[in-house]
C-alpha cells in the first residue's frame, strides 16, 4: 500500500507543476511579416519619340494575394507612332513604396520579361536592355504600334528562364521555363 | 492471470541456475520460432519444469538441456512479446523439436485491438511491417512501408514526402501514434510527411475497432500504430546494426540500436542517418529530389518496487527533403505548360546529393514520461505525459538572396496528458478508460516575409473514454464510448492593407462510439463485425487557411462555419485459415460520412499580379467511402506459397453527384514467396517474386483536376533474403529490387504526377547484424 500511496504523491505533483505552468491563455498577437520581396504594382510607361508625352498602364493590388481586387489601368495609344517602353515594379504596401525593379535589374540573369499580344494588335515589340551575358531582360523596351487596330498585351516576369533555350532570347515565351513572377493583362487600343 | 506478474519477474530475474548432476544421460534439444514468421526466436526464457532449470535460445533459437532422464518432461517457453507456451515432450527424441510461438499483440497490457484483417500479413516476404520488415526497408518513409498492407496506399509529394491513406482515408483523418503518443506537426498539408523515425519499433500497425478510441486525435476510426518494443531482458549488451544501400539515388542508410537491461535501469539507444541523391526515372534524373535525415532515441525502462513500471523516451528527428526543381510553379500557365512536358524543366545530365530549393527542413523532438502502477495482474493506473515540439521550414525559389529564408515556418508545441486505468475483471472482461488533454501552439515565424496560410493557434482538447472488451477462443467483443471537447483559439492577419490582427474562437463536442464482435463458427472460420460512429471536428487549415498555397497554385479559403464530419462505418470481416493449405480473407466497409469536409475548386478566379489562381474553399458535403480488400493464399508445396490480393476503395460525393478526389484506384498484388530449408548455421532464407498491377483511376471528370489520371501500371519486384547464425549474433543479407522492368508510368496518389514520372529500377542492398 506504501507504494500505492508513493505512485500517487508523484503522480499529484508531476500534474501540478505540468497544469500549474501551462494555464489558458490567449495567443499573443503575431509579429506581421514585412512582405518585403511583395510585388503590388506594375506599370508600364510608354514615352511618344516625337512628342516626348507619356502614357502609363497600371496594374495595382495593394493588399497582395487575396483581398480586394487589383485596380487597371489601361490606355490608348496613337497609331503609327513608335514608343520607348520602361517598367516599373513596387512594393505599395508599405509607406514609403519599395521599389523592385532594382532587385530584378540586380539579377537580371536571372530574370526575364514577355510581352504576348493577341494576334489582331498591330504592335511590334523589342528589347531593349540586356543581362551581363548579352541576353534580353525587357525592362527596358520598345512599342512600334501599326495601323489602328486593338487586343491585349500580356507582361510575364519569368524567374529563372532558361534564356538559352531556343527562340527565347527572341521573346519566345515557350521553352523559357522558370516560376511566373508576374502575369498582368492590359487592353490597349491604337487610335 | 498471473501472465502478467511472470512477465515482470522474468524481467527481473534471470533464468540460469546451475544444472545438478542426475544419473540420466539424454539431451533434450529443442529450436523455438515464430509461428508465423517461422524465424528463430533468439534469448527467450525456458523452464524445465520438473527441474526448475531454466535456459535461454541461442541466436539461431535452439536450447539444450543435457542429463534428462527418459521419459516425460515439461518446458515453459517465454519471450517478450508472445504468448507463453507450455510443451510436453517425452524423451529421448529422433529429432530436433520445434516449438512454435505465437506473437503477442501487447505486452503488459491488451488494450490494442489489432487491425487483424492483416494479421496473416506477417508471412509475406517484404509485404509485413514486423519490426525486421522495418529494418530491411529503413531506407523509406514509415508510410511507404504500410504500403504493403492491403487496403492502404501512399500518397505522394516527389519521392521524400509520403502519407498513408487507409480504407480512403488520409491527412486530417487518418492519426498516428509514435510510441504511445499522438504524433503532432503540420500534418494538414499534403505534401508534409509524419515526421518520425520508425527503425527499431517492434511494428506498425493500423488498427480498427473500439480500440481506436484509445488514442488522441482527430481520426474517423483509422490509427496508425508506431509500437516500442520491450528492451531485451539480459544483462548483457544486444543491439541491431543495420545498413541499407539502394542504387537509385545511390542512398545509403545506417541504423544502430544498443540495449541492455543494466541493474539501475534497461536502456536502449537507437540512431538512424540517411542520405540520398537525386533519383532517376527510367528516362532521366528527378533533379533536386535528394534527401538526408538524421534521427536519436533514447528509451529508459525501470521496474519499481515490481509493481511500478517506468518509461522514458525521448527521440529527435530531423529531416531535409529535397523537392522536384521542375515541380515548383509560379501560376497555372506554368503549371499547364510543365504538364504538357516530357521531361521536367530544370532537369539536369548529372547526378547530385544537393539538396536546393525547393526543399523542406523538420525538426521534431519528443519527450515521454510513461507510467504504470500494478494493482493485479493487468490491472493498473497509468499516467502518460508527451511533449513534442516540431519545427517545419519549407524554402522556395526565391528573388533576391531569400531562398534562404524560409518562406513558410512553423513551430508547434504540444503537451499531452494521459490519466489512465485498466481493470480485468474475474469474467474475463477488461475495462480500458482514461482522461486526456492535450494543448497546442502553433507559431508562425515572421522572419519568412510572407503572410501565413496557416494562423498562430492555440487549442485545447479533452478527452474521456472508455472500453470494454473480452476475447474468448470462440467469440469476442469489444465496445467503446468516447467523449472529446476541442477549443482553438485563433489570431490571423488581414488580407487587406493596412494588415490588422483578427481574432477567433472556435468549439467543438466530438463523439465517438464503437463496437465489434468476432465470431469463430467453425474451426478455422472467424467472422469480425464492426460499426463505428465518429464525429471529427475541422481542422484549423480547414477552417482558416488564407492564402496562396504555392505548391498547388491555387488560392485556398478555410471556411471557419465548418461543423463535425459523422461518420458511420461498418466493417465486417470473413477469415478461412481451415487447412494448412489455403487461407483467405475477405473484408467489406462502407462508411457515409455526413459533412465531409473537402476543398473544392471554384468556378473563379483570383487575379494577382502573378496571373488569375483557381480559387479553392473548404467546403462540407454528404460523402459515402466504401470498398473491399480481397486476400488468397495457396500453399502449393510447404515451402513455396502464391499470395493474392484485390483492393477496391470508391469515394462519392453525394451532395455533388461527383467521385471524390484523392481515392486510390484498384490494386491488384500477386506474389510467389519460396521459403529455403531451415539449417543448423544459415536459416530464415526465402525468395519471393512481387507483382502488382494498379488500375487507371477512372471515376473522376475533367473538371477536376489539372490533368486526366495517369494510366495504369504494372510492377515487378523481387526479394531474396537468407540468416547466418554465428555463436552471438545473427547476420541477415537482404536484395531487393523495385521496378525491376523499369517501367515508365506516374501514379495519381503522387503530386509528382503532373511534372514527372515515378522512380526507375531501384536495387537495394541490405546488410543486418543483430547480436
Amino acid at each position: 500500500m506504501k507504494y500505492y500511496s508513493l505512485f500517487f504523491a508523484s503522480l499529484a505533483i508531476i500534474l501540478l507543476t505540468v497544469f500549474s505552468s501551462c494555464d489558458k491563455k490567449e495567443k499573443e498577437d503575431p509579429i506581421i511579416p514585412n512582405e518585403e520581396e511583395l510585388i503590388t504594382s506594375l506599370y508600364y510607361t510608354l514615352v511618344d519619340t516625337l512628342t516626348n508625352d507619356t502614357i502609363v498602364f497600371s496594374f495595382k493590388d495593394i493588399d497582395g494575394d487575396g483581398g480586394n481586387d487589383p485596380v487597371i489601368t489601361n490606355a490608348d495609344l496613337q497609331a503609327n507612332i513608335n514608343y520607348i517602353a520602361f517598367i516599373e515594379l513596387y512594393n505599395e504596401s508599405v509607406d514609403p513604396r519599395e521599389s523592385i525593379s532594382e532587385e530584378v535589374k540586380q539579377e537580371d540573369d536571372h530574370h526575364q520579361f514577355f510581352f504576348i499580344y493577341t494576334p489582331g494588335l498591330n504592335v511590334t515589340i523589342e528589347y531593349a536592355d540586356s543581362d551581363d551575358n548579352g541576353n534580353p531582360l525587357g525592362l527596358e523596351s520598345s512599342l512600334s504600334a501599326g495601323e489602328i487596330s486593338n487586343g491585349e498585351l500580356t507582361i510575364i516576369l519569368r524567374h529563372s528562364p532558361d534564356k538559352n533555350a531556343l527562340g527565347v532570347s527572341d521573346g519566345l515565351i515557350e521553352n523559357a521555363g522558370g516560376e511566373t513572377d508576374i502575369e498582368v493583362t492590359f487592353d490597349i487600343t491604337l487610335l | 492471470m498471473k501472465k502478467g506478474f511472470g512477465i515482470i519477474i522474468i524481467l527481473l530475474t534471470h533464468l540460469v541456475y546451475p544444472s545438478f548432476g542426475q544419473d540420466c544421460d539424454q539431451i533434450l534439444n529443442a529450436k523455438v520460432i515464430d509461428k508465423n514468421t517461422m524465424e528463430a526466436i533468439p534469448f527467450a526464457s525456458v523452464l524445465h519444469v520438473e527441474s526448475g532449470q531454466g535456459s535461454i535460445t541461442e541466436p539461431n533459437g535452439v536450447f539444450h538441456f543435457h542429463d534428462r532422464c527418459p521419459g516425460d518432461h515439461t518446458l515453459i517457453i517465454m519471450h517478450v512479446g508472445y504468448v507463453n507456451d507450455t510443451v510436453r515432450i517425452n524423451i529421448p527424441m529422433d529429432s530436433l523439436l520445434i516449438i512454435k510461438l505465437l506473437a503477442k499483440v501487447e505486452w503488459l497490457e491488451s488494450v490494442d485491438i489489432e487491425g487483424d484483417y492483416h494479421a496473416h500479413d506477417k508471412r509475406y516476404i517484404g509485404g509485413n511491417v514486423e519490426k525486421k520488415s522495418i529494418s530491411l526497408q529503413s531506407n523509406k518513409n514509415m508510410a511507404d512501408m504500410l504500403e504493403s498492407i492491403e487496403g492502404v496506399y501512399v500518397l505522394k509529394t516527389g519521392v521524400g514526402v509520403s502519407k498513408p491513406v487507409i480504407h480512403g482515408m488520409y491527412g486530417n483523418r487518418v492519426t498516428t501514434i509514435n510510441r504511445g503518443i499522438t504524433q503532432s506537426g503540420q500534418q494538414w498539408g499534403n505534401d508534409h510527411g509524419p515526421e518520425l523515425d520508425a527503425f527499431g519499433a517492434e511494428k506498425i500497425k493500423v488498427i480498427k475497432g473500439a480500440g481506436v478510441l484509445a488514442y488522441d486525435g482527430n481520426s474517423l476510426g483509422n490509427v496508425v500504430l508506431i509500437e516500442s518494443r520491450p528492451i531485451a531482458n539480459d544483462s548483457v549488451i544486444h543491439g541491431e546494426v543495420n545498413s541499407v544501400f539502394q542504387s537509385n539515388g545511390l542512398g545509403g542508410t545506417l541504423n544502430a540500436s544498443l540495449e541492455k537491461n543494466a541493474s539501475w535501469a534497461a536502456w536502449r539507444v537507437i540512431g538512424s542517418l540517411k542520405k540520398m541523391g537525386d533519383s532517376n526515372t527510367p528516362d532521366y534524373y528527378l533533379t533536386n529530389t535528394g534527401k538526408s535525415e538524421m534521427n536519436l532515441s533514447l528509451q529508459l525502462n525501470k521496474i519499481l518496487f515490481n509493481k511500478w513500471y517506468n518509461e522514458i523516451y525521448v527521440s529527435t528527428f530531423n529531416t531535409e527533403i529535397a523537392i522536384l526543381r521542375g515541380s515548383h510553379v509560379g501560376n497555372v500557365t506554368d503549371l499547364e505548360e510543365a504538364i504538357g512536358r516530357d521531361v521536367p524543366f530544370f532537369t539536369e545530365d548529372n547526378f547530385s546529393y544537393e539538396i536546393n530549393p525547393p526543399r523542406q527542413k523538420v525538426q521534431h523532438q519528443l519527450i515521454k514520461y510513461e507510467a504504470k502502477y500494478f494493482t493485479k495482474p493487468f490491472s493498473y493506473l497509468s499516467f502518460k505525459y508527451g511533449g513534442q515540439w516540431d519545427k517545419r521550414e519549407e524554402f522556395d525559389v526565391r528573388r533576391g538572396d531569400r531562398s534562404d529564408i524560409p518562406a513558410l515556418g512553423l513551430s508547434l508545441i504540444s503537451h499531452s496528458f494521459d490519466l489512465g486505468y485498466q481493470h480485468h475483471f474475474k469474467s474475463g472482461h477488461t475495462l480500458n478508460t482514461a482522461y486526456q488533454y492535450t494543448t497546442i501552439d502553433n507559431t508562425n515565424d515572421p522572419e519568412t516575409g510572407v503572410l501565413p496560410l496557416i494562423p498562430d493557434y492555440l487549442s485545447w482538447s479533452q478527452s474521456l473514454y472508455a472500453i470494454i472488451e473480452k476475447d474468448k477462443e470462440k467469440w469476442g467483443y469489444d465496445f467503446g464510448v468516447r467523449y472529446n471537447h476541442r477549443s482553438f483559439n485563433i489570431v490571423t492577419i488581414s488580407r487587406d492593407v493596412p494588415r490588422t490582427i483578427e481574432r477567433f474562437d472556435n468549439e467543438y463536442n466530438n463523439i465517438a462510439i464503437s463496437g465489434s464482435i468476432k465470431y469463430v463458427w467453425k474451426p478455422g472460420w472467424t467472422a469480425k463485425l464492426n460499426a463505428s460512429y465518429a464525429q471529427r471536428s475541422p481542422e484549423v487549415n480547414e477552417l482558416y487557411s488564407n492564402g496562396l498555397h504555392q505548391g498547388v497554385a491555387a488560392i485556398e479559403e478555410g471556411n471557419p462555419d465548418l461543423v463535425s464530419e459523422k461518420s458511420f462505418k461498418t466493417l465486417a470481416s470473413i477469415d478461412w485459415n481451415g487447412n494448412e493449405k489455403w487461407h483467405f480473407q475477405f473484408i467489406a466497409y462502407f462508411q457515409p460520412i455526413d459533412n465531409y469536409i473537402f476543398i473544392e475548386p471554384q468556378d473563379e478566379y483570383r487575379l494577382t499580379i502573378r496571373g488569375a489562381y483557381p480559387l479553392y474553399l473548404y467546403k462540407q458535403t454528404k460523402a459515402l467511402i466504401y470498398g473491399s480488400d480481397f486476400s488468397l493464399d495457396y500453399d502449393i508445396k510447404r515451402n513455396f506459397s502464391i499470395q493474392f490480393s484485390y483492393s477496391i476503395v470508391r469515394g462519392e460525393n453525394k451532395g455533388e453527384d461527383l467521385a471524390l478526389i484523392n481515392m486510390p484506384s484498384d490494386r491488384l498484388k500477386l506474389n510467389f514467396t519460396y521459403h529455403l530449408k531451415e539449417g543448423e548455421k544459415w536459416g530464415g532464407g526465402s525468395l519471393a517474386l512481387l507483382s502488382s498491377y494498379t488500375f487507371k483511376q477512372t471515376r473522376l471528370i475533367e473538371e477536376q483536376d489539372f490533368m486526366p489520371p495517369p494510366d495504369a501500371y504494372f510492377l515487378i519486384g523481387f526479394n531474396a533474403g537468407i540468416q547466418r547464425y554465428y555463436s552471438k549474433m545473427i547476420l541477415g543479407l537482404n536484395l531487393r529490387i523495385e521496378n525491376m522492368l523499369n517501367t515508365s508510368y506516374r501514379d495519381y496518389l503522387n503530386r509528382m504526377r503532373y511534372y514527372a514520372d515515378e522512380v526507375g529500377i531501384n536495387v537495394q542492398l541490405g546488410v543486418r547484424l543483430t547480436f
